[in-house]
């Protein structure tokens, strides 16, 4: 034969080693991600095992070099500043997705798009920046010092903001045709429409958007330790400063040991567990595992 | 007292065997719809009758469905599209207004009150991802009707018109998306009706059923003969020939889509004029 179309033997061996290179990719990316989480399991063990677990909340303080391990005034500390971010920030960015897929003119709603992607691209360093000089003395007018939580929630709210935004704009944009000339056909306005039927339709969508925000806003770490003030105490209101978790490792990792530093691996652990959980809890509420 | 209440004699007379009858729900006149300046359809001249079912025939890509849009408005919603031309909704079907005839083509209409007495029947069955209640009580809400007992019973009715009811009188708070298809596209009929319309626009209202729930619907807009305008476009002629009292047939000829030929069922069916009508209806061409 003289044509220059490789030959079968050729094509197969050829759909072989792109098969081995693809294989060798997909096992590194999954196989990292599974020795991170081992790594973690592995360093936070000798805490897990040496510190009875209760300890971690009934201990009289953090004071680790002492041999106190409470932790829970930092759990709570993370858990206070992604629920007030939250708040914040899925009022306000399904607002905004709403905005911008049934009432804004087509040009604005793709300024408005731009923008909240180039809000996703700030560096969270800088939005930290901006919450020290800004927010800070502004909140310390009200009441000092003006780090903690409210602060860092703000701060945390504008950054996982273009996450809820962006993910319910997509959600409210594939909402089928079909249902929105449907609407229309039964006489529904703009906003029995977008309320009515695009909102419910939309639903999962913008649920798995707001996890996603969520888990953000707990693994987030230098925005909020850069303006939550970083007193290791329980927050008991807005003007509190706290320290989260994730603070609370960068903090401390350089210069823990022996137990201490074990103690922050387990710290990571707890942090990774609560994204898992929420991701387990968006998957099973997604519409594939609840219809049918 | 003698109750005097002897109707004056509605129409059912016998309504000569033609579409020109001079009891009409739309007149369209000259009318050419383009999408971004590209004429999809020209030269449409139709009456469409009262309280008879009118079936739109023809192949795919002639205008069927877009002027079928046209009759509620529904082409607002594409982007770059204009009608042209006169298209009139008979004083008639707002009777208790009397402002005369109503131009569709006007930037003034009110197309919410427009789509409340048009309603209108898609291809695929759409109903919102609501519960089955919701979904009827949901137009009937946004058109004002908030009593609690009102909206209960004529929840009930519309279930009640498309049979529906004894199928789902103990799951109205289910999920409508969980129904088969059939029984989806009977509770978007029943969307239509609950708004009490006097006209209903069906594109292809049984096309992605299957052969039994396809029955069922067609039985069903049998059932509403005479009490309802109808206009329905399908592709399924022997559907036409059970349903339609009118027929309109549209074709493409020099690019655009046209109207080439309107009259009754017998005469479209039995005796078409056009030789593109007869090859298309004896399915030999389309």
């Amino acid at each position: 034969m003289t044509s220059s179309k490789p030959s079968a033997s050729f094509r197969a061996a050829a759909d072989r080693c792109l098969t081995v290179v693809l294989v060798g990719a997909a096992a590194i990316a999954g196989g990292l991600v599974l020795w991170i989480v081992l790594f973690i399991a592995r360093e936070s063990m000798p805490a897990l095992l040496s510190i009875a677990p209760w300890r971690f909340a009934t201990d009289a303080s953090w004071h680790p070099q002492d041999g106190l391990f409470k932790i829970t005034p930092m759990v709570a500390a993370t858990l206070a500043i992604s629920l007030v971010a939250m708040c914040l920030a899925a009022p306000l960015g399904i607002a905004t997705a709403m905005f911008s897929s049934f009432f804004a003119p087509a040009r604005i709603a793709g300024l408005l798009r731009r923008w909240i992607e180039i809000l996703a691209g700030i560096p969270s360093v800088v939005y930290g920046l901006w919450g020290l000089t800004v927010l800070v003395p502004r909140i310390a007018a009200i009441q000092a010092p003006g780090l903690g939580l409210l602060a860092a929630s703000l701060v945390l709210a504008l950054m996982i903001l273009p996450t809820v935004a962006l993910t319910a704009e997509a959600a409210l944009r594939s909402v089928d045709e079909d249902l929105l000339r449907g609407a229309a056909a039964l006489g529904l306005d703009r906003t029995g429409t977008a309320l009515h039927v695009a909102l419910p339709a939309a639903k999962n969508g913008i649920f798995a958007g707001l996890v996603l925000a969520t888990a953000r806003a707990l693994g987030e770490t230098m925005a909020v330790l850069m303006v939550a003030g970083n007193v290791v105490q329980m927050p008991g209101s807005l003007f509190d400063s706290i320290r989260p978790l994730t603070a609370n490792i960068a903090l401390e990792m350089g210069y823990a040991t022996a137990d201490h530093r074990s103690v922050l691996f387990a710290s990571g652990l707890a942090l990774m567990l609560m994204v898992g959980l929420l991701v387990a809890l968006s998957t099973m509420s997604s519409p594939e595992a609840t219809d049918g | 007292m003698t109750t005097q209440l002897s109707p004056p004699a509605i129409a059912e007379t016998q309504t000569p065997d033609s579409v020109s009858t001079p009891d009409w729900a739309f007149r369209a006149t000259d009318l050419r719809i383009a999408y971004e300046g590209k004429t999809v359809l020209q030269d449409v001249d139709l009456n469409i009758a009262r309280r008879r079912i009118t079936a739109l025939i023809g192949p795919s890509g002639c205008g069927k469905t877009t002027f079928l849009q046209s009759l509620n408005r529904l082409t607002d919603m594409i982007p770059r599209c204009t009608v042209d031309g006169s298209l009139l909704l008979s004083e008639q079907v707002f009777k208790e207004q009397g402002f005369g005839d109503l131009d569709l083509g006007s930037p003034e209409l009110d197309v919410v009150r427009l789509r409340r007495r048009v309603g209108m029947i898609f291809q695929r069955p759409n109903p919102f991802p609501l519960s089955i209640r919701r979904n009827l009580e949901l137009p009937l809400r946004e058109h004002g009707v908030k009593d609690p007992e009102l909206l209960r019973r004529r929840i009930e009715k519309s279930l009640r018109d498309v049979g529906l009811w004894d199928e789902v009188a103990d799951r109205l708070e289910q999920t409508a998306t969980a129904l088969s298809g059939g029984q989806q596209q009977r509770l978007c009929l029943a969307r239509a009706l609950v708004l009490e319309p006097e006209i209903l626009l069906m594109d292809e209202p049984t096309s992605a059923l299957d052969p039994l729930a396809a029955a069922v619907v067609e039985d069903l807009i049998q059932s509403l003969r005479d009490r309802y305008t109808i206009v329905i476009v399908t592709h399924n002629l022997a559907q036409a020939r059970r349903l339609a009292d009118d027929v309109a047939v549209f074709w493409v000829r020099e690019g655009t889509g046209r109207v080439i030929e309107t009259g009754t069922v017998a005469q479209i069916f039995d005796r078409p004029q056009d030789p593109d009508t007869e090859a298309y209806v004896r399915g030999l061409r389309g």
